[in-house]
């Protein structure tokens, strides 16, 4: 089975604000592997573009920091799962997300010492 | 004081104080939380250490111009900026904040300091103040109503399709006009047409045009709706009660921005941004296979839900007073606004066709209003009558229930015992009087 996932992306990490996120990632992943990457610039879109650019991209999964509620609903009417809350590296909170560990408001970090901290909200998201 | 003693000292009082405060280290990881902070953000103080600021704190300026980077950078202070953060339940929450850098006791710039202030209560009192509980004609104060009133700049701005779900008398039409009036179209037409109001043939021709010939009266071109409304806006009302035939018209206009009018052979391109408006579900409709699912996600790229007024009571006392200044203009009277009891009597009204249910009522009293004020006489009587029978069918059911289940506990064990009351009461844990008073409650022998 075929899935699009997509993180707004501020640097290597989550951003922060959905709303202004100057690019995304999307993850293309069959049966659990990779099978595509591909980064998009978005920060020249307004939010009802960035909106239509994730259903134009057939994307099913949004992994995304700080959302208000009118996207989150907006997202929502268009089919698609949101992940909010998540702070940290993407590339950790996609590992995590692939390992069905990934929950909403998990905080993704790999400081020495620390580990995740995990603000464990919410039942596992299921990948 | 000790170093630590110092530290607890000043804990206590940057912690007593209703500004938010945090600090961070010079990478910009969080190094203190104040407990106004906590309040303000949502994040507690555990939560918040050791992070980056940005992910804490989801201001509108973090990602682009941070002001703490900026601070340390230039060394200058910035003082009440005003900005918007996120909150941890995804709320923007209007705040000012100010910056300062951190130095050790040598001077050197260990991290920044930034103090906040909610300006939620504020704001809200400016907008009273100025009257900005309206966008174009739409009046509210309402916050569901108020998160439409933010975006509504950005869904104007682009050319995205909208589509506007809402009961009927919500103002969809309203909102469709805001959108035109906001968007860079706004010199060009708006176009309205209710596609629920034609026949399919009628609306085919009034949405696309005909050319001469195309039927027996067809005596020269017409220009249908989408030709008017070039480069401007058309408001397609009560697209959900199109037919199948036209949704496919509508959808090819959609996706390849041309159309056919009637009769010719040679398609029309068109620019014109679409508003669409439904009173229905059409998710039901789409799932029940009278509405296109291709059409339903081309017209839904951004969709706007009104709630009905029985969900923003509050407004009623604003719409009140809209409706009463425009009905004085128009029908040349003087009157002041609603007693005490009107519109009590309107707040307690469910409003089933929603605002223009209101505006109706408004009028209806106006022309009856011989005083100054409207009061209760002048308000249509039904709605008395319903208020009454509301309150008395929103009491009396769980009572009712409970009444007759009582009545007949009481009846049988009388019955048991051919009528003797203190066995009765007894038997029922009651005290005598409150068995005598429960008989004679309910006519019971």
């Amino acid at each position: 089975m075929t899935m699009k996932i997509a993180i707004p992306l501020f640097g290597s990490r989550i951003s922060p604000r959905f709303d202004f996120s100057p690019e995304m990632l999307i993850i293309t992943v069959e049966n659990r592997e990779v099978v595509d990457r591909e980064k998009l610039p978005i920060a020249h879109l307004n939010l009802p573009q960035r909106l239509e650019q994730f259903a134009s991209n057939g994307v099913s999964k949004i992994i995304c920091g700080g959302i208000d509620g009118f996207c989150l609903e907006q997202l929502g009417s268009k089919g698609i799962d949101v992940v909010p809350n998540v702070v940290g590296e993407a590339e950790l909170a996609f590992d995590l997300f692939l390992k069905g560990k990934l929950r909403p408001g998990f905080c993704c970090e790999s400081r020495r010492g620390r580990g995740f901290c995990g603000w464990k909200k919410g039942p596992p998201w299921k990948a | 004081m000790k170093g630590t003693e110092a530290d607890k000292f000043f804990n206590v009082i940057l912690n007593s104080i209703a500004d938010g405060v945090f600090t961070t280290d010079s990478e910009g990881r969080i190094t203190f939380f104040n407990k106004a902070a906590e309040q303000i953000t949502g994040f507690p103080g555990k939560e918040a250490i050791g992070h980056y600021c940005f992910d804490i704190f989801r201001a509108d300026i973090c990602q682009s111009r941070c002001a703490l980077k900026e601070t340390i950078k230039t060394k200058t202070e910035i003082i009440n900026l005003s900005v918007t953060i996120l909150n941890k339940e995804g709320r923007k929450v209007p705040i000012s904040i100010s910056t300062a850098v951190l130095r050790s006791e040598k001077g050197e710039i260990i991290g920044g300091v930034e103090t906040f202030r909610d300006l939620s209560t504020i704001e809200e009192l400016k907008k009273e103040l100025s009257e900005k509980y309206s966008l174009g004609d739409i009046i509210s104060k309402n916050h569901l109503i108020h998160e439409i009133f933010n975006i509504l700049p950005h869904i104007a701005e682009s050319d995205s399709t909208v589509l506007i779900q809402g009961a009927s008398g919500t103002g969809k039409e309203l909102f469709a006009k805001a959108i035109h009036n906001l968007s860079p179209r706004k010199t060009r037409p708006f176009i309205k047409v209710n596609c629920g109001a034609l026949p399919d043939p009628l609306l085919e021709s009034e949405l696309f045009g005909y050319v001469k010939g195309a039927f027996t009266d067809a005596k020269k071109d017409k220009p249908g709706r989408f030709a008017l409304a070039n480069e401007g806006t058309i408001f397609l009302d009560e697209v959900g009660d199109m037919s199948p035939s036209l949704q496919v018209k509508l959808l090819r206009v959609l996706q390849e921005k041309e159309y056919e009018p009637l009769g010719s052979a040679s398609p029309r391109e068109t620019d014109v941004r679409v508003v669409a408006a439904t009173n229905k579900d059409l998710t039901k409709l789409v799932n029940e296979g009278k509405f296109r699912d291709d059409l339903f996600y081309r017209l839904h790229v951004v969709k706007i839900d009104l709630p009905a007024l029985s969900q923003r009571r509050e407004d009623i006392p604003l719409l009140v007073d809209a409706f009463v200044q425009k009905f004085n203009a128009r029908m040349g009277k003087q009157i002041t606004g609603l007693s005490d009891g009107a519109l009590r009597l309107l707040l307690r009204h469910d409003y089933p066709g929603n605002v223009r249910e209101l505006e109706n009522i408004i009028e209806h009293a106006f022309v009856l209003c011989r005083g100054d004020q409207i009061d209760l006489d002048c308000l249509p009587k039904e709605l008395a009558e319903n208020a009454e029978k509301q309150s008395s069918t929103t009491t009396l059911p769980v009572e009712g229930v409970f009444d007759r289940a009582e009545a007949e506990i009481i009846r049988n064990t009388l019955k048991k015992y051919d009528g003797n009351r203190v066995k009765t009461a007894k038997e029922l844990g009651l005290d005598r009087t409150t068995l005598w008073r429960k008989i004679k409650k309910y006519g019971l022998k």
